[in-house]
């Protein structure tokens, strides 16, 4: 219901009186590049794993505890391979997010979306600046990231794929 | 987290002999916490001698006109100093090995293994990165690292950590 976020917004806790919570995150999904393919197949697998931190009450010691949108920042580290190119990169990524559930150990992103950038490395000789955008959805994700390299853009990749928290409790999962 | 020069162990056909790099890990220390009564006092102390240490870590570095970058695992046996009874630790002597997926501007790709020693701050390795085609870009490494973290003073003597647990 439209008036349900507009409540959740307009009544939410500030910010700055939210305890921070941290979220460690792994996952996996399939790579595909959205750019020329005369060194690489279209398709290959990924790896991440990221720190996540927001800010958000506890449900234990909150009477009226309620679940928030919330600012959320994010540092991952994806290793990438499609047959014939290899790439690592590191990134950092800032945005909003809604959890799906929160306890005292972590929490569940319920839907995210984040921008950002980094640095990366690949086996086809570039190696620079990226641009990044993710969205999150419960357990899963999908990103969106190209490289800036000799004064292009190159690779540009879309992943997707499974996003697991580690360190969530289960509170209310 | 430390910085190295690089010393490039193969023909670098014009290109600079020397290059530079980072390192970034986490380490896992091993040691021995003993406790006893003296004089009707009860002593909590770490023992400080080699045991195990490992952790992940990965490296960037620029050699022989390429950047190069591994992420994978460290384990050895390592001396740890100064040892905290809330478990920090400076690093002393260590010998370790280093195994991980190794990525290169040159297109190379492939275990990359590291043979390490280290003394108090300083650090030197061996190691290459093991391909279908052998063995490439093999190196040497030199330089310093230090803690992020650093072993705790000792609590104040009316702490209850000096206290003797029940029963003992």
């Amino acid at each position: 219901m439209w008036w349900a976020w507009v409540g959740t917004v307009a009544y939410a806790t500030p910010v700055w009186e939210r305890p921070m919570k941290d979220n460690v995150v792994v996952g996996i999904g399939v790579l595909a590049h959205l750019g020329p393919l005369d060194d690489r197949k279209r398709f290959g697998v990924e790896v991440d794993g990221a720190l996540q931190r927001i800010w958000h009450d506890s449900p234990y010691y909150t009477p009226d505890f309620r679940l928030e949108p919330t600012p959320v920042v994010q540092a991952q580290w994806q290793v990438g391979w499609s047959p014939g190119v290899w790439f690592s990169e590191l990134n950092g990524q800032v945005g909003a997010l809604y959890p799906m559930t929160v306890a005292d150990g972590g929490y569940v992103p319920g839907g995210a979306a984040m921008g950002g950038g980094g640095l990366v490395l690949s086996t086809d000789g570039s190696v620079g600046p990226i641009v990044t955008g993710s969205v999150l959805g419960p357990l899963s994700g999908a990103r969106v990231a190209v490289t800036r390299w000799q004064g292009a853009w190159h690779a540009p990749r879309l992943s997707v794929g499974l996003q697991l928290p580690v360190t969530c409790c289960s509170y209310y999962l | 987290m430390g910085a190295h020069v690089v010393v490039p162990l193969e023909a670098t056909e014009g290109r600079r002999p020397v290059g530079v790099g980072v390192d970034v890990g986490y380490q896992v220390q091993w040691y021995t916490q003993r406790s006893g009564r003296f004089d009707g006092t009860f002593v909590v102390w770490a023992e400080e001698h080699p045991a195990w240490s490992y952790g992940p870590v990965t490296h960037l570095w620029w050699q022989s006109g390429h950047w190069h970058h591994s992420l994978g695992a460290r384990f050895g046996v390592a001396w740890p100093l100064r040892v905290g009874l809330d478990g920090d630790w400076w690093p002393g002597p260590a010998v370790a090995a280093e195994a991980g997926l190794g990525l290169s501007t040159s297109g190379v790709s492939g275990l990359d293994v590291q043979g390490v020693v280290e003394g108090p701050w300083v650090q030197g390795r061996v190691g290459g990165v093991v391909t279908p085609q052998g063995l490439v870009a093999p190196r040497l490494q030199l330089g310093a690292f230090t803690p992020l973290g650093a072993p705790s003073n000792p609590p104040p003597f009316d702490s209850d950590q000096w206290k003797a647990p029940d029963g003992a």
